[in-house]
């Protein structure tokens, strides 16, 4: 009977110290549960009423979001970029609770979390509420502003990076929403709350040629330089896998520049399923970079899943692959940077009370190809803008590297897709664009694209 | 004569704590009922260093560590109680007072607590017709009807019930250990009414009290209590999972018919479909202990109120929004200790009787603290029940002295027994 | 100001009462369970820790000296001529290796070594392994001990007086 006893006590300890442990767990949990987000702490907002939360800037100081005081008390939220920086910088209220930065950041901005550890105490010590931190982005509000502008009216989302250091120059997606009325675009059709440029999931069609040609460069070099016959379709297994245009014999780089589908299919079945995918990983499908907002990993079948048709269409980005907008930028961001993918970033400070300042440095990510390949393919980009598809996107005196991309997709008319870089010689800013049913890329996406480019050089 | 210097240590420090939380609040809000945290340490501070003294000039062998544990234990409940809702700091002061007498007497008056055991049938009567009171003459608090209205105040016969369901069983399980230990190897397929009868009477018994009760707290509490004395008598797992099976039929056919029963599941797998409506408690309560964190917001600088009800069943929510989870697990430990002590004198104990009354006692505290702490932090579904000590309510403080009691009383059995 | 800080020194000093209270329970509870608690009592030399359970000799032939002392139990102790036992009784009628009392499962026991004049509990020969309880008198030729699991009998039971046999 003693035994019994002693087992029973174990079977209580082991349950009250199990509670202490998952306890510790809860702000885990709370963070990670889906539909977390369906009630409000009504905490923040008692606190709001007593902190006032940091500002948000653009990198040249320029208010992205900043608190007013209200009358009777407490603060109301103001975004001067309207719906142009919505997506990115979220929105705070009481009724519509939180979203972007403002919700993932929410601790950063209330100074609940960072800030200058002593001044907090003091604030703990001598019970005054605290003081929130403010946040510096990388974005461009002009640049955003322009961008938003142009996509207006146009489904789809643009990304500009600096592709030598990774900062997001400007994101933005349309339908976009007004971050003060939020409620009102609460279930309406096109999703305006969804960021299409970080978390939008889209064939990449063509543009996704750049993967698979450094693939080739990489591992079969010897095949880039043999000529491959384009009948205007490829035969694999019995499936047909039809081109836009018979293009006769076409080498490596009359293929890349004329989009050849016949041809890429070819390399991607050369490559074999297994390679194809990993090379898909070094450029960041499906991986995860930290990111304070969050991002649509991008999706590549798997190995099972590719078989003879699939692989040769994957490879020319139709099929099963999909990108986000992000990452398609990215895939422009390694040719344009001699092959090194840096990690996206999007906030460059938090600075606050009492001194506090914490810098983000850019940080190397991925490296995809060799500084040769990514040459090669850079030259190849530059055709495709100065003869091939990507002509719409030239601009006077400056070389742009681009690629084109019409991705075919259940919806209707395909997606129309560029990616691209400018200067080619000294790359200072990366681009995507994708306009959701537009057609193709060369002639819908690849204007928009020349426009950015322009503005964002200027 | 035994010194019981340790006693008054802790009971000292347990002053101490009190007393710092009660003058926190009042320096936060000067006025009357916040005073009443300090009489609460006041109060019990001198009562027990009173019965500390007594028990030392008797003599009694009485363990030292109880009566501080529950003294701590019942100065936070106080200080959290008056921080949360001070308009019901006066009532449970009265209980309080009420629960150290009945703590007290307790300990004077049961000291031959053995003789019980002759009087298990009367005690198990009293016990049913205690909780049949309340179905025909009950009223409905918070969805649970348990309560009896007695003019001045409400009653809870449900509490008490849970004593003299370990009273009995204590007696009944001692009794006829030996029939219920060899019963299942011999008719394994053919259990008599005498093995498995208690078994269905306790399942009923919890039965009742969920379906007529609505109280899916306290039934699993009695459910669980009873399997915990019935192992420790017989050892035989199989009661036990015959019992677990038997107490999930009953909890299923429950969650088909009894729509709080339902609502409480169902909150439990996603409150964040209901979280403007049934679920907002336990969100709350989450984002209570969550916005918590290590060190807590400081006693009297959190939103616990935020959640509803947080003066009873949610009140441990409170105390790790404002002492973090450094207060919470602190909390925690501190029953860990309690229940180690509870086991420690069942282990002690010279006689089947005794050692199943400890065990019994021990078990049923903390399980109300694993079956309450989990509901309030989503582990297990909602159940409504008091976290002893420190939850409002008169019925279970008053209940829970006199359960400290009787571990006292099992814990200096030996001298008052040859006396 | 100087009252805001009183406040948050009383808060932390709240939050850290309640690791004092466990802390302090804790450490008495371990000089509990490592038998270095309070010291009851010291009688010949041995002392006596709170909780410790030892045997009280209640009768001994005249010339051993062992009559009113305390021996405290082990996890084993075995009694006995033999030098090396941890209780010697030199006696004639008892045997080398007589009886032992040893801890398992929670309990004390007491166990005959195949002794030729036998082990009695309570006036009973032992024939297998018995669970000692408290107040258990316990003979091995002329020596009587008494169990003690709790101290404070020793002071209040009077049921057994030394020497009554």
């Amino acid at each position: 009977m003693k035994n019994n006893v002693r087992r029973l006590a174990y079977v209580i300890f082991t349950g009250l110290v199990a509670i202490c442990v998952y306890l510790s767990l809860i702000p885990y949990y709370l963070k990670h549960v889906p539909g977390g987000g369906a009630l409000a702490d009504p905490r923040i907002t008692a606190r709001e009423s007593m902190i006032k939360r940091g500002s948000i800037y653009d990198r040249a100081g320029r208010v992205l979001a900043r608190s007013v005081p209200q009358k009777g008390g407490g603060f109301v939220r103001e975004y001067p970029l309207g719906s142009s920086a919505a997506h990115l910088i979220g929105y705070y209220s009481i009724k519509a609770g939180s979203a972007g930065l403002e919700r993932t950041r929410a601790s950063v901005l209330l100074g609940l979390d960072e800030g200058n550890p002593l001044y907090s105490l003091l604030n703990r010590i001598t019970g005054k509420p605290g003081v929130g931190n403010d946040i510096i982005l990388t974005i461009d509000a002009g640049l955003q502003q322009y961008v938003a502008g142009l996509l207006n009216g146009q489904k789809g989302a643009v990304v500009v990076i600096d592709p030598a250091t990774g900062a997001i120059l400007a994101s933005a997606s349309y339908p976009s929403f007004d971050p003060t009325r939020v409620l009102d675009y609460m279930n309406k059709p096109d999703s305006p709350l969804l960021d299409r440029a970080l978390q939008g999931a889209y064939p990449p069609g063509s543009i996704f040629k750049i993967v698979t040609a450094a693939g080739i460069l990489k591992d079969l070099p010897g095949m880039a330089g043999e000529t491959i016959h384009c009948s205007g379709e490829l035969e694999v297994n019995g499936f047909i896998l039809k081109d836009n245009a018979v293009h006769g014999n076409v080498d490596f780089q009359e293929a890349f520049a004329r989009s050849c589908n016949v041809a890429f299919g070819r390399y991607g079945l050369a490559l074999g399923a297994k390679n194809f995918i990993n090379l898909a990983g070094t450029f960041g499908i499906s991986v995860r970079p930290g990111f304070p907002l969050p991002l649509y990993p991008g999706y590549i079948p798997r190995v099972d899943e590719l078989s003879g048709p699939a692989l040769a269409s994957s490879a020319i980005g139709q099929g099963k692959v999909l990108v986000s907008p992000l990452q398609a930028a990215l895939v422009a961001c390694a040719v344009a940077n001699g092959g090194e993918i840096m990690k996206p970033y999007l906030i460059s400070r938090y600075s606050g009370p009492g001194g506090f300042a914490k810098t983000f440095r850019p940080e190397k990510w991925l490296m995809p190809m060799t500084p040769a390949v990514a040459g090669v393919l850079k030259d190849e980009m530059i055709a495709v803008v100065k003869s091939g598809t990507g002509r719409a996107a030239a601009l006077p005196g400056i070389t742009v590297a681009g690629k084109t991309g019409s991705a075919e997709n259940p919806h209707g008319k395909s997606h129309a897709w560029f990616v691209g870089f400018a200067p080619a010689e000294q790359p200072r800013v990366a681009v995507a664009v994708v306009l959701e049913n537009q057609g193709s890329g060369g002639a819908k996406a690849a204007p928009l694209a020349r426009e950015i480019l322009r503005r964002a050089l200027e | 004569m035994q010194g019981r210097g340790r006693e008054r240590t802790l009971l000292f420090i347990a002053f101490i704590y009190t007393l710092t939380g009660g003058v926190v609040l009042y320096l936060r809000e000067p006025g009357e009922s916040r005073m009443l945290a300090i009489a609460a340490a006041v109060v019990m501070f001198a009562a027990f260093m009173l019965l500390s003294i007594t028990w030392q000039i008797k003599g009694v062998g009485y363990d030292q560590y109880i009566t501080p544990i529950v003294s701590f234990l019942t100065g936070t409940g106080m200080v959290f109680l008056i921080r949360l809702k001070p308009a019901y700091g006066y009532r449970q002061l009265a209980w309080l007072v009420v629960g150290i007498a009945a703590f007290y007497l307790t300990t004077v008056l049961v000291y031959n607590y053995r003789l019980l055991a002759d009087y298990k049938y009367v005690i198990a009567l009293t016990g049913i017709l205690a909780l049949l009171l309340p179905i025909f003459f009950g009223i409905e608090l918070g969805g649970a009807k348990s309560w009896l209205d007695l003019g001045v105040f409400n009653l809870q016969p449900s509490e008490f019930v849970k004593l003299l369901l370990v009273l009995f069983l204590g007696g009944y399980l001692v009794e006829n250990r030996v029939l219920l230990h060899s019963g299942g190897d011999k008719k394994y397929f053919l259990p008599g009414l005498r093995q498995w009868g208690p078994l269905l009477g306790m399942w009923l018994v919890s039965l009742l009290v969920l379906v007529f009760q609505r109280d899916l707290g306290t039934a699993l509490i009695y459910f669980a209590t009873f399997l915990a004395m019935l192992y420790v008598a017989t050892s035989r797992l199989l009661y036990i999972l015959a019992g677990i099976v038997m107490f999930s039929i009953g909890g299923v056919a429950a969650y088909m018919a009894v729509g709080h029963v339902h609502t409480r599941v169902a909150i439990w797998l996603n409150p964040w479909l209901s979280a403007q409506g049934a679920g907002y408690q336990l969100i709350q309560s989450l984002y209570a202990i969550n916005a918590g964190g290590i060190v807590g917001a400081g006693l009297d600088a959190g939103f616990p109120r935020f959640i509803p009800a947080v003066h009873t069943d949610f009140i441990f929510s409170a105390i790790c929004e404002e002492t973090g989870l450094f207060g919470g697990v602190g909390i925690l430990l501190v029953f860990i200790l309690l229940v180690y002590r509870g086991f420690k004198i069942a282990l002690a104990s010279r006689d089947d009787y005794s050692e199943i009354l400890a065990a019994g006692f021990t078990a049923l505290l903390g399980l109300q603290v694993f079956i309450i702490v989990a509901g309030v932090t989503k582990l297990l579904p909602m159940t409504g029940i008091t976290l002893p000590f420190i939850s409002y309510g008169g019925s279970s403080l008053v209940a829970n002295f006199i359960l400290a009691g009787m571990l006292l009383n099992i814990s200096g059995e030996t001298l008052q027994h040859e006396k | 100001m100087m009252l805001e800080i009183l406040i948050f020194v009383l808060r932390t000093a709240f939050q850290v009462l309640i690791y004092a209270f466990i802390f302090v329970v804790i450490i008495y509870v371990v000089k509990d369970l490592r038998g270095t608690g309070q010291v009851v009592e010291v009688r010949r030399g041995q002392k006596i820790y709170q909780g410790q359970c030892y045997l009280k000799v209640e009768h001994a032939p005249g010339d051993s000296g062992l009559a009113g002392s305390v021996l405290p139990l082990g996890a084993e102790t075995r009694m006995g001529r033999n030098p090396k036992s941890e209780i010697v009784l030199s006696e004639k009628v008892i045997s080398n290796n007589h009886a032992r009392i040893y801890f398992d499962q929670g309990q004390y026991w007491l166990e005959d070594l195949g002794s030729t004049n036998g082990t009695f509990l309570n006036g009973l020969p032992l024939s297998e392994p018995a669970v000692l309880a408290n107040g258990d008198r316990i003979k091995i030729g002329d020596y009587i001990f008494r169990l003690v699991r709790w101290k404070n009998e020793v002071e209040s039971d009077h049921r057994v007086r030394p020497g009554a046999t």
